[in-house]
C-alpha cells in the first residue's frame, strides 16, 4: 500500500512524456486558432467557410474552393486506393505463397517510407504527362493529385486491413470451407464480414493522411485557388495553399492562412475520432 | 429400413510429414447410424474425422494412404468442395459468422447459387426445424447470431450444415465446450438426425459415446507408435463386454 503511493522514477518519466504530448497538442490547437481567429471575426465564419473566392491580395478570403478541393482529393484518393489496398491485403493474407507475401510486404513498407516530395516528382514525371495526354489540359490538376495520393495512402489501407483480415478467427474460415466454399467464397463470406470494421478504420486513417498531405499535392495540383470545376483542371487544396502562401503572406492574409489551418485541423480531428469510433465498435 | 454401408474406411494410414499418426484404420459406418470415435487425447480422432471430408487438407499437411469410400467411391475422386457439401462438419468451438441467424443458415445454399428468397426461406425454416431451433428463433431470424448461447450456436452450426442436406455429419468434439443441458440437446438431436443422415462423432467423453452411439471405434497408440484400432463394434458390446482388455481398462477409466 505504501509503495504504491510513492511515484516511481518510471512513472514520473512516463507522466512527463504524456504531459509533453498532451500539452504539445493543446498548444497546437491554441496557437492555430488564436492566430487564425481574427479573420473569422473580421470576415465572418460563414463567409470564410462558404466564400467562393480566395484572393488574399484583394482581401477576399473565401476558403470554399480550398475546402472542396481537399475533400475531393480525400474522397477521390480513398475511392481509388481502397479497392486496391484491400485487394492487395486479401491477396497477401489469403492467397500469396510465403516468399511472394514477404516481397509484397517489403514493397508496401518501402512505399510507406518514401518522402512525399519524391511522390511529387513521380507525379510530375509520370501522371502529369499522362493526364495531359488523355484529358487534354496542362496536366496539373485533381487527376494526378488523386492518383499520387492514392499511391501514398495505399500502404496504410493495406497494412490496417491486412491486420484486420489476419485477426479473423480461423473458425470463420472453416465454417465456409467445411460447407464446400471456394477460396473466394471463404474470403467473401467467412473473412471480409469480420474484417469489415478494421478495413473501414484503415480507410479513415488513410483519409487523415490524404487530407493533410502537402508537398506531393502542391507539386501536381496546379495551385489555382478556384472552385474545382473539372478533374483535369488545376485546383488548390488547404495544406498546399498554406505552404505556398506562407512564404510571403502578411497581415490579414497571414491570419487567414492560420484560420485555414484551423479548419484543416478540425477536418483531420473529425476523421481521427471517426476512426476510433469505428475501431471501438469492433469489440 | 435397409442398412447399407455409407462410409467404408480400410487400411488407412495418415501421416503428418514423415510422422505416421494413424495406422491401419478399418471400420464401416452403416447408413443411419451414429459411430463414435473414442480414445485418449492426441490419438488422432479429429485427424481421422477430418479426413472424411478432407478438411485436414485445409489445416495441416497430412498424407493419407488406404481407402475411404463414400457410397463405394473413393472420396479423393469427389470434387473436394462437393464432398464437403455432402459430408458436413460441426467443430468443437461454437462459431458463427458475424451476421444474422438467417444468413448463418442460408450461407451454404448461397454458396451453391440459390438466390430466390422463397427458396432460401424454406431451406432456413427446414434446417432450423431440423436443428430444433425454429421455435426458439423464428421471431428473431434477422437478429445477430453472435448473441446466441454456446449451445444455440452449436445447433445453429448443425442447421447450417443441414441446409445442404448432407449424407454424413461429422461432429468433432462438438459438445466439449457445452454445459450438460446443451450437450443433452445436441445428443437428442443426433438421435433424430440419424433418420435422415449418418453421423460420426469424435469424442473424449466416453459417457457420450455410450449414450449416443450405435457403434464405437476405439483408437489408441502404444508409446511412440501410431494409433491403431483397438476395438470396433456395437457400442453396447464395447461398453459392456469388450473383447480386448485395453478397451475395458480405458472405458472404466483406469488409464488414458
Amino acid at each position: 500500500m505504501k509503495r504504491s503511493r510513492r511515484v516511481s522514477p518510471t512513472q514520473a518519466v512516463l507522466f512527463m512524456m504524456t504531459l509533453i504530448s498532451v500539452v504539445g497538442l493543446a498548444l497546437i490547437f491554441f496557437f492555430v486558432i488564436r492566430e487564425g481567429y481574427p479573420i473569422f471575426s473580421k470576415v465572418g465564419l460563414g463567409k470564410f467557410l462558404l466564400g467562393r473566392e480566395w484572393l488574399p491580395t484583394r482581401g477576399l478570403f473565401g476558403a470554399l474552393p480550398l475546402i472542396l478541393t481537399s475533400l475531393m482529393l480525400v474522397v477521390g484518393s480513398v475511392l481509388v486506393a481502397t479497392p486496391l489496398g484491400v485487394g492487395l491485403a486479401i491477396y497477401m493474407v489469403e492467397y500469396s505463397p510465403r516468399p511472394v507475401r514477404r516481397f509484397l510486404k517489403t514493397i508496401v513498407e518501402l512505399l510507406a517510407g518514401i518522402p512525399s516530395v519524391i511522390f511529387g516528382f513521380f507525379g510530375i514525371t509520370v501522371f502529369i504527362p499522362l493526364t495531359r495526354h488523355y484529358f487534354g489540359s496542362s496536366g496539373f490538376g485533381l487527376i494526378p493529385a488523386i492518383v499520387v495520393l492514392a499511391i501514398m495512402i495505399l500502404p496504410t489501407i493495406t497494412a490496417v486491413s491486412g491486420d484486420a483480415i489476419r485477426a479473423v478467427p480461423r473458425e470463420n474460415r472453416l465454417i465456409v470451407q467445411a460447407l464446400g466454399g471456394t477460396r473466394w467464397q471463404t474470403v467473401r463470406r467467412g473473412v471480409l464480414p469480420s474484417a469489415f470494421r478494421g478495413i473501414i478504420t484503415g480507410t479513415i486513417l488513410a483519409e487523415g493522411r490524404a487530407i493533410g498531405e502537402t508537398m506531393a499535392v502542391l507539386m501536381v495540383l496546379g495551385n489555382a485557388p478556384m472552385m474545382p470545376k473539372a478533374l483535369n483542371q488545376p485546383a488548390a487544396a488547404m495544406p498546399s495553399q498554406i505552404a505556398l502562401d506562407m512564404a510571403y503572406a502578411t497581415g490579414d492574409h497571414r491570419v487567414a492562412l492560420f484560420a485555414l489551418g484551423a479548419v484543416l485541423l478540425v477536418f483531420a480531428a473529425v476523421l481521427i475520432f471517426a476512426a476510433r469510433r469505428v475501431g471501438r465498435q469492433r469489440r | 429400413m435397409k442398412t447399407t454401408t455409407l462410409l467404408e474406411v480400410s487400411k488407412v494410414n495418415i501421416h503428418y510429414g514423415t510422422n505416421c499418426v494413424l495406422e491401419d484404420i478399418d471400420f464401416i459406418a452403416p447408413a443411419h447410424t451414429i459411430t463414435a470415435i473414442i480414445g485418449p487425447s492426441g490419438c488422432g480422432k479429429s485427424t481421422l474425422l477430418r479426413s472424411f471430408n478432407r478438411t485436414n487438407e485445409l489445416i495441416t499437411k497430412t498424407r493419407r494412404t488406404g481407402d475411404i469410400l463414400l457410397e463405394g467411391r473413393e472420396i479423393n475422386d469427389y470434387d473436394p468442395l462437393d464432398l464437403r457439401a455432402r459430408v458436413g462438419m460441426i467443430f468443437q468451438k461454437p462459431a458463427v459468422l458475424p451476421t444474422t441467424i438467417y444468413e448463418n443458415v442460408a450461407v451454404g445454399p448461397r454458396l451453391y447459387g440459390t438466390r430466390k428468397k422463397s427458396e432460401l426461406d424454406e431451406i432456413v425454416e427446414e434446417s432450423l426445424t431440423g436443428a430444433s431451433l425454429w421455435k426458439e428463433l423464428k421471431d428473431r431470424l434477422h437478429k445477430r447470431a453472435e448473441q446466441l448461447s454456446g449451445g444455440q450456436k452449436q445447433r445453429l452450426a448443425i442447421a447450417r450444415t443441414l441446409a445442404l442436406k448432407p449424407e454424413i455429419i461429422l461432429f468433432d468434439e462438438a459438445t466439449a465446450s457445452l454445459d450438460p443441458i446443451s450437450t443433452q440437446k445436441i445428443e437428442d438431436l443426433m438421435h433424430r438426425l440419424k433418420e435422415t443422415t449418418t453421423i460420426i462423432i469424435a469424442t473424449h467423453n466416453m459417457k457420450q459415446a455410450a449414450r449416443a452411439s450405435d457403434n464405437t471405434l476405439f483408437l489408441m497408440a502404444e508409446e511412440g507408435e501410431p494409433s491403431r484400432v483397438v476395438e470396433f463394434g456395437p457400442t453396447e458390446l464395447i461398453f459392456t463386454n469388450p473383447k480386448v482388455e485395453k478397451t475395458e481398462l480405458y472405458i472404466t477409466g483406469r488409464f488414458g
